[in-house]
């Protein structure tokens, strides 16, 4: 027993050691700027960056709109498959999967092969326009976080029972999804926004390939050009993934909790 | 019957090629609480789903109140349902959950919390007490009250109440359905009522639908369903029943001839010829173990099986191929009979229920 725990740990500790000894040498070195003692220096350069704020601010819009876009597409979807349409299920998970598989920057390729400037759609040519692409194509990337998260959510609750309980009481499909299954999934939507956020705001290929200020390709550059700010950088975008997880985690607690069938 | 209130005319219901309900049809008069009893499979809850509006009839029609539903939405319907599994939705409170149908129909809210509080009161869970508890917070009978409640708040013209108790303990199962049925005559509201419990659909209904293969094998009073069954299957599913072969030896006498011995059972043959196979079923209730005065008819057998139950001994007495079962009166003076002895029993041929398949 006591030699199991000791394995068990040291695996743990292998692992934790791979995990933070770079992160803590690169929170290190983001913290050398002056020579000689540690200061925060990197950090207000790049948080004073105006190109800095611009290009999160953009990614922040971005990610806002791609979550209302997701849970607006995936919502319905996953709960109209689990309430009617339950065969076609794997096929579903199969098409979410796509993304992972397919590399965006085939995806973003294909979209400026369909919707360039001569296309019928030519999102393309305005700039207004790319950036409803961009959101689409990061809500295609977040595609297979935000499905499993709403299913997993949805598996929770009797779907069809509530759903009929719902319908007998007078309720309309907009009453049930709103008041009804919204509510009861809304930690497991919450949960794929984060999740999503902090995909757009990683995001780099789609961005830059579309030419889009957004918070990836300006990491890419201070990257390429800096030494200590992207340090900086990559702690800060650490800093901002880790916080949704924790949200995820705290909001969890907050979940609906499903009634017992019998006690 | 009055102008029934719940008309169900020849309805069938078919998947491809699997027809699970046929021909049933059944009316239900103003205020009547009538029970679908029958194994599982037996299309009780595909009809109760028709009535909801879950699922459409292949063929048929549904009238609820005089007014044809067959092709409504659930939603426009107006009836009231219970789940086997609550359904209460659990990120509303007790309150919530009754208040959900009113609120949905455009209660203001006074009047509502008025309702609320009331239809909680009915169902002995007072507002003060448990109206802002989450549904993980009740017990299971509770929760299946307050489902209750949320289907009786916006005052439906049906109630339909799809095997309510059977996801609870015997005990609560037991107090449950007579406050369902007390509640049910208060409000005076039209019932549906499926259960596989006959004991349940005995107890509380004023008639009941036993249904097998899709059909509804028999509507009745409990009281006919249980003394009169009018199939066997029907007479098999209610209650215990006592199943004997035999043949018709002389049809003029009505002499039939069970096992090795005979007995008379004139006026219930039905037409039967001398040589005809019967099958004769009794009731345990409905035998006596040796000669009781008012039972003439006799047969002589050995007792195979004794179960002592307590306040009563279930005795198993082999007669020929077949074997009965009948219970008598623990009596701590007399010890309760052996196996292997030879015994009599006693039956009266107007308790003799003659069955066709």
């Amino acid at each position: 027993m006591k030699s199991g725990r000791f394995w068990a740990w040291l695996t743990f500790g292998i692992g934790a050691a791979y995990f933070f000894i770079p992160l803590i040498a690169t929170l290190e070195f983001s913290l050398r700027m002056r020579r000689g003692v540690y200061s925060l220096d990197a950090y207000q350069v790049v948080l004073g960056d105006v190109r800095f704020q611009e290009s999160f601010g953009y990614s922040v819009l971005a990610a806002i709109f791609t979550i209302i876009l997701g849970i607006l597409l995936v919502v319905p979807a996953a709960y109209w498959i689990r309430l009617r349409l339950p065969h076609l299920r794997p096929i579903v998970e199969f098409i979410t999967l796509l993304p992972l598989v397919i590399p965006a920057i085939v995806i973003v390729f294909g979209y400026i092969r369909m919707y360039g400037s001569n296309s019928p759609l030519p999102f393309l040519a305005t700039a207004g326009g790319t950036n409803v692409l961009l959101v689409i194509g990061y809500a295609t990337l977040a595609l297979p976080y935000m499905y499993r998260a709403v299913d997993t959510g949805l598996s929770t609750i009797n779907v069809r029972t509530l759903t009929e309980a719902a319908q007998i009481l007078g309720a309309g499909w907009t009453t049930i999804i709103t008041r009804v299954i919204l509510p009861n999934v809304l930690i497991a939507v919450l949960s794929g926004a984060f999740l999503t956020f902090a995909i757009v705001i990683g995001e780099f290929t789609m961005a830059s390939l579309l030419n889009r200020p957004a918070f990836g390709p300006y990491l890419q550059l201070m990257g390429a050009n800096r030494a200590y700010e992207p340090a900086a950088l990559a702690i800060i975008a650490f800093a901002i993934t880790w916080g949704c997880m924790s949200l995820i985690q705290l909001l969890s607690r907050y979940a609906p909790k499903p009634a017992s069938y019998s006690r | 019957m009055a102008d029934p209130f719940l008309s169900i005319q020849h309805v069938r219901k078919s998947y491809g090629q699997n027809t699970v309900v046929q021909d049933f049809s059944l009316d239900a008069a103003p205020g009547e609480f009538v029970s679908f009893l029958g194994p599982s499979g037996c299309g009780k809850t595909t009809v109760l789903r028709m009535v909801a509006g879950f699922e459409e009839p292949t063929a048929g029609a549904i009238h609820v109140g005089g007014k044809d539903v067959t092709r409504l939405k659930p939603n426009q319907r107006n009836v009231g349902m219970v789940f086997q599994a609550y359904a209460l939705f659990p990120n509303l409170t007790v309150a919530q959950n009754v208040a959900f149908g009113l609120k949905v129909a455009g209660m203001a809210k006074a009047d509502a919390d008025k309702r609320v509080a009331e239809m909680l009161g009915i169902i002995h869970l007072p507002i003060d007490q448990f109206g802002s508890r989450y549904p993980y917070q009740l017990s299971g009978g509770q929760q299946q009250r307050v489902a209750l409640a949320r289907a009786l708040a916006p005052s439906p013209k049906l109630l339909l109440l799809d095997e309510p108790l059977s996801a609870l303990d015997a005990k609560v199962r037991v107090s449950l359905r007579e406050e369902i049925r007390s509640i049910q005559q208060k409000l005076g509201i039209t019932t549906i009522f499926v259960t596989h419990d006959q004991e349940e659909a005995l107890s509380i209904s004023d008639r009941i639908a036993v249904m097998y293969g899709g059909r509804a094998e028999q509507v009745g009073t409990p009281f006919e369903i249980y003394n009169r069954p009018a199939t066997k299957f029907v007479a098999n599913f209610v209650g215990t029943l006592n199943v004997l072969r035999g043949t018709v030896s002389d049809a003029s006498s009505g002499k039939v001839r069970v096992g090795e011995g005979e007995v008379m059972l004139k006026n219930k043959l039905n037409g039967s010829k001398s040589g005809d196979s019967l099958t004769l079923a009794l009731r345990p209730e409905a035998i006596s173990l040796g000669r009781q005065p008012g039972r003439d008819a006799n047969l002589g057998g050995q007792i195979s099986e004794v179960s002592f139950l307590g306040s009563i001994i279930r005795v198993k007495v082999g007669l020929g191929t077949d074997a009965v079962s009948l219970d008598t009166f623990n009596s701590p003076a007399s010890p309760p009979p052996a196996v292997g002895e030879k015994a009599e029993i006693s039956f009266s041929p107007d308790d003799v229920l003659v069955l066709h398949d």
